[in-house]
Parts: structure tokens; C-alpha cells; sequence
């Protein structure tokens, strides 16, 4: 699974369960930047990511997601790349 | 009371604890002498923009301290602070700004592109309030403040108005000292305090959290909703918190999602306030039972009457969890027979509506409100709130209130949340219940039905069930039933 793969997925997920519209979407977007990433999404969006990439991610590592780049961290370090 | 006004009581700290903490970010820190000062400054060059008593300065900023200087400064002036939502709609804002004809509105660049008319009254909240030098060589009492009449308005706070346009309540410096004064007593804070506040400053309960901080010599950390933990945590370590004043949806954030991180840091932790929507019984066992050693409060009150009750439902135990307590000192709570309304007097009562929709004052000669509440008191005086009179749906002579309903149904497992809204069809009431399942794939109607059946009367029963994947909310976290009623109209 190449890089550009993983960024392109993780943006589509976050599109969908945002339900925001592409250009609502950018590389820099974080948590409360938009209304829709509140807290409950917050947690919806972490569950999708569980999901689509088969992993589990422990609470501590969970709360340091804030935005798209610490998903990409995320996933990095869950050895998805 | 001795006169005093809002900043009087923040001096008042300042010159007891010029040292000590009063705010803190998650990258900054004001010492009482620090915040006293930088408010003097901000009050300094908003009255070069030509700022005086009785104008109306609207902002809208995230809760940070630049929030609590500024605020603090229009007041300084004796100008009027109107402190609005973030996240307020462009429609309700225009309507906002026509109402009170602001000389200033003060926010961030991003939040200009909202305002559509009167943009050259916009301020850059960073243009005034960055960048200024603080001396150290000033003394507190360089910058001093004179007590005015605290009587005089002193902010208006917009409900968000479940119908119609928002509502500019009306509060002076001596309806928020006395409710002030009640929260400080019924919680027992004082200068060991540290509460962090996430909710927003620009309603009551996160703004009344705050001045109770400051005005007990206590400390803040201030962060702008649930979404970034990382920070809660840390500060939650970093400052041995003591208390998180939270709705029941944070409540319910804390114990599906961060139970066993948030028991961790929460060593110190002595209060939760929980306020905004009412607290379920469950939420409150599962809550006291990941923090044995805190004290759940709970209290009841509108913009209008803010925390006319309180209840430490730790104290009086599982089977008054329900209750939201006696009324407070001075405050006079009445139910009207008939229809079972609540109605609130007593000097924490908001004078009125802006501009000048004053209310009826009571016998007491204090200011008498309506709510729109239904409640009860059981024999000890305890305040039990079972519905909203509007949200009545008289399903054929028979009155339901959608809160009462929704209790019972929300005990079944299957269902994470639940909305009861009355429809009109054929002329006549009808009940729907809004559902969010816990899971949407083996969710049956029929089942819902079943649990429901001798636990609530037939007349309750739904008679139609719609699945959701999330209850819309409005700006203040609470159930939007007009969308929901919205809703059901394009339902066939």
C-alpha cells in the first residue's frame, strides 16, 4: 500500500463520516476547525480508522490525535504504510 | 450586600493573591496582578477607540484568557459586555447586531466573514489585544477602578430561543454578585480551587464558573470545548484540577469513551457542576462510580435565573438523583397549580429583556420570570423539573411530556438516545419518537414497542419511530426539537 494510497483513504474517510464537502477538506484541518469535528465525530472518526485499517489504537495513543497529520502518525506507527 | 461591582470583586482577589495563578492556557499563564493588568490595558485602548459607560461592546472569542480581559475591560469602563456564541448562525447574529447596536464588535479575522452588514465596526481582536507590553514597575493600585452603581447593566447574554430570535438577557453587576455568591457558598470554593472550564464563556454556566474562580481567589484553565483531551489531561496533571464543570453530554463523553484515563487524572478532582441539559440517574451512578471521591452538583436555572437551585446529588444519594435540590438563598421558587409551571423571583434575576421588555417584579419586589419548566416539589422541598410546557403534546385530551418519556424509554440498552416531538396528522396529536439505536442493524421497532408497554401509559406510546444516527442539537448542546419537527413534516 503505497503513501499517496494512505492519505487519499484517510481523507475519504474523514470526508464521509464529517459528511463534509471536499473542499472542506485540508491537509492542515484539526479538530473543532470545523463544526462538524466535534467530539462525537471525533470518536466516530477514530472507530472508522480502527476499522478500515484493522487495527486497534490504544486510549493514550487515541488522545493525541488532533488533526490529519497525527491520524498519518497514527498509522505509522501502527506499522500501516 | 456592600456595593460592589463585577471588576470590584476581581480587584478584591487580585490584591489578596497578586501572585498566585488566575488563568491558564494550554500555552500561557496569567498571575492575578498579570490578568489585572493586561485588562487595564485592553480597557485603555478600547476607550481610545472611544469606548464608554453604557455602550455596547458584542465579541466573540474561544475561551482563552483574551475572552476574560476583554471582557473584564468593557466592564472596567462601565460599558456593557455582549459576549455571543462562536458558532452562532450569520442569521441570528445580524439579528444580534441590529438589537443592540454595538459601538464595537470585536473577534478573530475568520469570524468577519459572518457578519454581513456594520463591518466597520469590526475590531481584530488580535490588533487590540496582542502585542501589548506589560510593566513591571506598575503597582495594582496604578491601575484602579471605581465602583459603580451595581444595579447598572452590565451584560446582556443571547439565549438561543427555541422559537423566534434570540433574547438579549439582561444582567446586572448585582443579579450575577448574589448568584456569584451562591455558587461559591453551595460548592465551598475557595483560593484552592482549580476549575477547568470548558464550556463556553459565553453562557451562563461556563461564564459563572469562571467568575466564581476568580472571585473566591481560586484559579481557572480554560480550554474551548471536550475536543482536544491531550490538553485536558495534561492540565489535569500539570495543575492538580479540582474541578470540571461539564453538561451530560461531557458526562457521557467521560464515561463511554475516556473512563479509565480520566479516573487516572483525576486524583484531585473535588467537584463536578454539571448543567445544561438534565443529568440522567444512570449517568450520574456511572459518573460517581468512576470518581468515588468527587462531589456530583447539579442545578437548575435559565439565563434569565441562573442556579435558582442546586443539589450535591452526591450528598443526598441514588434515590434523589433525580432532584435539582432546594432553591437557593434568597431565591423564591414557586409552581403554579394549574399547570404545574415553575416560576423563579429573587435579586439573581435578570431585570428584563433588551432593550426594555422588563419583567413583572413579585411581592418581594424583585424581578418575577415564567420558565416554560414543569415541576414538582417532593416533602423536604426538593425541586424535581418533569417537562417543558411548550414541548406538551396533548395526544387527545391526554397531556405527555416528551421528558418524562424519554426517561423511561432512554433505561432500554438498545438505545443510545431518544427524542419524543409531538406532530400534528388529520387535526390531531401524535406522538413520534426520534431514535438513535445502539446498534442499527438488529434494531427492531417492535422491540422498542415491547419494552415500552406497561412501563409508560398507551397514550405515550410512539406512533412512529424514526431512526437517526445522531440527535441534531442547537448551539447550547440541547436537543433541537424545531428540527426535528422540521423533520417530521417531510416524513410521509
Amino acid at each position: 500500500m503505497n503513501k499517496i494510497s494512505i492519505n487519499e483513504q484517510v481523507k475519504q474517510i474523514i470526508i464521509s463520516v464529517l459528511n463534509i464537502a471536499e473542499d472542506q477538506f485540508s491537509d492542515e484541518l484539526a479538530i473543532g476547525d470545523i463544526p462538524e469535528w466535534d467530539s462525537i465525530n471525533h470518536i466516530l472518526l477514530i472507530q472508522q480508522i480502527e476499522e478500515d485499517f484493522n487495527i486497534s489504537i490504544d486510549i493514550t495513543d487515541a488522545i493525541d490525535i488532533e488533526d490529519v497529520f497525527d491520524i498519518l502518525n497514527i498509522l505509522k506507527k501502527y506499522n500501516i504504510n | 450586600m456592600v456595593n460592589s461591582d463585577l471588576v470590584n470583586e476581581l480587584l478584591q482577589s487580585t490584591l489578596r493573591n497578586p501572585e498566585k495563578i488566575a488563568l491558564a492556557e494550554h500555552d500561557n499563564k496569567l498571575t492575578y496582578s498579570e490578568l489585572w493588568q493586561s485588562i487595564s490595558i485592553a480597557a485603555k485602548k478600547l476607550n481610545e477607540r472611544g469606548v464608554t459607560a453604557g455602550d455596547r461592546v458584542l465579541f466573540s472569542l474561544n475561551n482563552t484568557a483574551v475572552f476574560v480581559i476583554l471582557h473584564f475591560a468593557i466592564l472596567k469602563l462601565k460599558a456593557i459586555s455582549v459576549p455571543v456564541d462562536k458558532m452562532i448562525s450569520e442569521t441570528n447574529l445580524d439579528f444580534i447586531i441590529k438589537d443592540v447596536n454595538p459601538l464595537l464588535i470585536i473577534s478573530d479575522k475568520n469570524w468577519k466573514k459572518k457578519i454581513n452588514t456594520t463591518l466597520e465596526k469590526f475590531v481584530d481582536s488580535s490588533d487590540l489585544l496582542d502585542n501589548y507590553v506589560m510593566d513591571n514597575k506598575k503597582e495594582i493600585s496604578d491601575y484602579g477602578h471605581e465602583v459603580g452603581n451595581n444595579n447598572n447593566l452590565a451584560v446582556i447574554l443571547f439565549t438561543s430561543g427555541s422559537t423566534g430570535s434570540p433574547k438579549g438577557v439582561m444582567l446586572s453587576n448585582s443579579n450575577t454578585l448574589q448568584t456569584v455568591s451562591n455558587i461559591i457558598d453551595f460548592c465551598e470554593y475557595d483560593k484552592n480551587c482549580f476549575e477547568l472550564v470548558t464550556l463556553p464563556l459565553s453562557h451562563s454556566f461556563g461564564l459563572g464558573q469562571v467568575y466564581a474562580m476568580l472571585f473566591s481567589g481560586g484559579s481557572v484553565f480554560l480550554e474551548t470545548g471536550m475536543l482536544r483531551m491531550k490538553r485536558i489531561f495534561k492540565a489535569m496533571d500539570d495543575y492538580k484540577i479540582t474541578g470540571f464543570p461539564t453538561t451530560p453530554k461531557g458526562v457521557d463523553l467521560i464515561i463511554n469513551q475516556y473512563a479509565e484515563i480520566f479516573k487516572s487524572k483525576a486524583q484531585h478532582l473535588q467537584t463536578l457542576v454539571v448543567n445544561s441539559a438534565p443529568l440522567m440517574p444512570d449517568q450520574t451512578k456511572k459518573l460517581q462510580k468512576i470518581l468515588p471521591n468527587s462531589k456530583i452538583y447539579v442545578y437548575y436555572g435559565l439565563t434569565e435565573a441562573s442556579r435558582s437551585s442546586f443539589a450535591c446529588l452526591t450528598d443526598l444519594g441514588s434515590d434523589m438523583y433525580s432532584t435539582v435540590g432546594l432553591p437557593m438563598d434568597s431565591v423564591e421558587i414557586a409552581i403554579e397549580k394549574e399547570t404545574g409551571e415553575i416560576f423563579i423571583s429573587g435579586p439573581t434575576v435578570s431585570i428584563g429583556y433588551w432593550p426594555n421588555k422588563l419583567f413583572n417584579t413579585s411581592h418581594n419586589q424583585f424581578p418575577i420570570i415564567s420558565t416554560g419548566d414543569i415541576g414538582r416539589f417532593d416533602r423536604q422541598g426538593n425541586l424535581y423539573i418533569t417537562g417543558r410546557i411548550k414541548d406538551q403534546i396533548n395526544v387527545g385530551g391526554y397531556k405527555v411530556d416528551p421528558f418524562e418519556v424519554e426517561k423511561v424509554v432512554k433505561k432500554f440498552e438498545m438505545i443510545k438516545d431518544i427524542a419524543v416531538i409531538g406532530f400534528n396528522k388529520n387535526n390531531e396529536e401524535h406522538i413520534a419518537y426520534f431514535i438513535v439505536p445502539v446498534d442499527f442493524q438488529n434494531f427492531k421497532e417492535l422491540d422498542v414497542e415491547n419494552y415500552c408497554r406497561g412501563k409508560i401509559e398507551y397514550y405515550k406510546m410512539p406512533n412512529k419511530i424514526i431512526i437517526l444516527e445522531k440527535l441534531p442539537e442547537g448551539v447550547n448542546g440541547k436537543i433541537d426539537r424545531i428540527a426535528l419537527k422540521e423533520l417530521i413534516k417531510d416524513i410521509k
